[in-house]
């Protein structure tokens, strides 16, 4: 159960790109995105972070940003959205 | 500013800091090979190299079998004399990727002919330029070396030759996006870099080709080319034009052939894929057609570095990769 907004968002636009098949029985905030999780890949963390810059309105600094702390789970993506202003 | 990772021997490091630069994919043998021949001047090391992969695939019987399958798939050519040629390419494919004896970018350029420059340049606007794994590798840098304006988006230069003060600017961070040397794979913030250069007007070079996740397979003798998404993905995130660009070598000069733009539609992506998959098959047929003896990717085993989208395996695409069916994403 996500009652956070912006970790519930997050969490929908992840399912989204995973699609249904891809995505986990029972994802939580701490599933991770990739490997053992969601198995999203870069092109499809691209997609994820894009549909977030739409959904939050922010803009992310490929170089500082994204790393693979912060693209480790929706909560840490949750995380790096709300440091960059994002409600 | 030049990207000047902590962990890249500088030429004055000495020999034991070239030694321990050894990527995984280089044999010991070969390594000592290589740093002894870029003492040659270019081309004594590539074609001492060529002939010595030639030798190799005449000895190796895996080799032999391998090169010699492929040229029996191609008509009109006597396979002995193919098969041979083929292994030769392969000592130079190795050579042109290590910059083996190239100086300074001036050695290259003498070296280089652009064909259909004209569809990069008639209209304004940011470009996706789609490289593949045939022909002589580095078009990207033939481009730039050219006076053409692009990022490079892959895998890592491992060569000594980079390491040259000569080349260092074309490993300037704002046209090159490859993960530093060792530092651990992740691709996502290179490749939403290079989205970011598309939506600013600047032209992205990236390889088409490859593992990875597949987009859709393009039937070749021996092995299908399976070609990525991650082009497609940028694409659509950007509106950028994207331009098949194909290389050859006709004797010392490499060939880099710019190809019209792939058709958008912008209304049907659905109908525009498939327009895609067909003239992107249709190029790459004609090649290996043209260039059998260019190919030899599509032949042996590389052992290279690995490239966008190439970072893990899901459990989907380990079963797809079983049964042999195309993993359509498309």
């Amino acid at each position: 159960m996500m009652d956070d907004s912006v970790l519930a968002r997050v969490h929908r636009v992840v399912v989204t790109t995973a699609g249904a098949t891809r995505t986990p029985p029972d994802p939580g905030p701490d599933t991770p995105l990739g490997e053992a999780g969601f198995w999203l890949d870069s092109v499809e963390l691209v997609e994820v972070i894009v549909a977030c810059e739409e959904e939050f309105g922010v803009t992310f600094d490929g170089e500082t940003d994204l790393t693979p702390e912060t693209l480790a789970t929706v909560r840490s993506l949750a995380a790096l959205i709300r440091s960059k202003g994002g409600q | 500013m030049t990207r000047e990772p902590a962990s890249r021997p500088s030429e004055a490091a000495g020999l034991r800091a070239l030694w321990r630069a050894r990527p995984a994919h280089y044999s010991r043998a070969l390594w000592v090979l290589m740093l002894g021949l870029d003492i040659l001047p270019w081309p004594w090391g590539e074609d001492i190299l060529a002939r010595l992969f030639m030798a190799v695939g005449a000895v190796r019987a895996s080799r032999r079998r391998r090169a010699t399958a492929w040229a029996r798939a191609h008509p009109g050519y006597r396979p002995w004399r193919l098969a041979a040629a083929l292994s030769a390419f392969r000592g130079r494919w190795v050579a042109r990727s290590w910059l083996l004896g190239l100086r300074c970018p001036d050695d290259l350029r003498r070296h280089l002919v652009v064909r259909g420059e004209e569809h990069l340049t008639a209209m304004p606007g940011a470009a996706i330029l789609l490289g593949f794994h045939l022909g002589p590798p580095n078009a990207d840098l033939a481009l730039r070396i050219l006076g053409h304006r692009l990022t490079w988006l892959g895998g890592q230069r491992i060569s000594r030759g980079w390491w040259r003060e000569a080349w260092r600017p074309f490993l300037d961070s704002s046209q090159h996006l490859a993960p530093s040397w060792g530092e651990e794979r992740f691709w996502s913030g290179l490749v939403y870099r290079a989205r970011r250069i598309l939506l600013d007007g600047g032209n992205v070079f990236l390889m088409a080709d490859g593992a990875g996740r597949g987009m859709f397979r393009v039937s070749l003798p021996a092995r299908a080319a399976l070609i990525k998404p991650g082009w497609l993905v940028l694409h659509r995130h950007t509106g950028a034009r994207v331009l098949p660009v194909l290389t050859h070598l006709e004797g010392r000069t490499q060939v880099i052939t710019i190809h019209p733009p792939l058709p958008m539609s912008g209304s049907d992506p659905a109908g525009e894929g498939g327009a895609w998959r067909d003239t992107l098959t249709s190029l790459l047929k004609s090649y290996v057609r043209q260039f059998p003896e260019q190919c030899p990717a599509l032949v042996f085993s590389f052992r290279s570095r690995p490239d966008v989208g190439e970072e893990q395996e899901r459990p989907e695409r380990r079963a797809s990769a079983l049964t042999g069916e195309d993993a359509r994403t498309l």
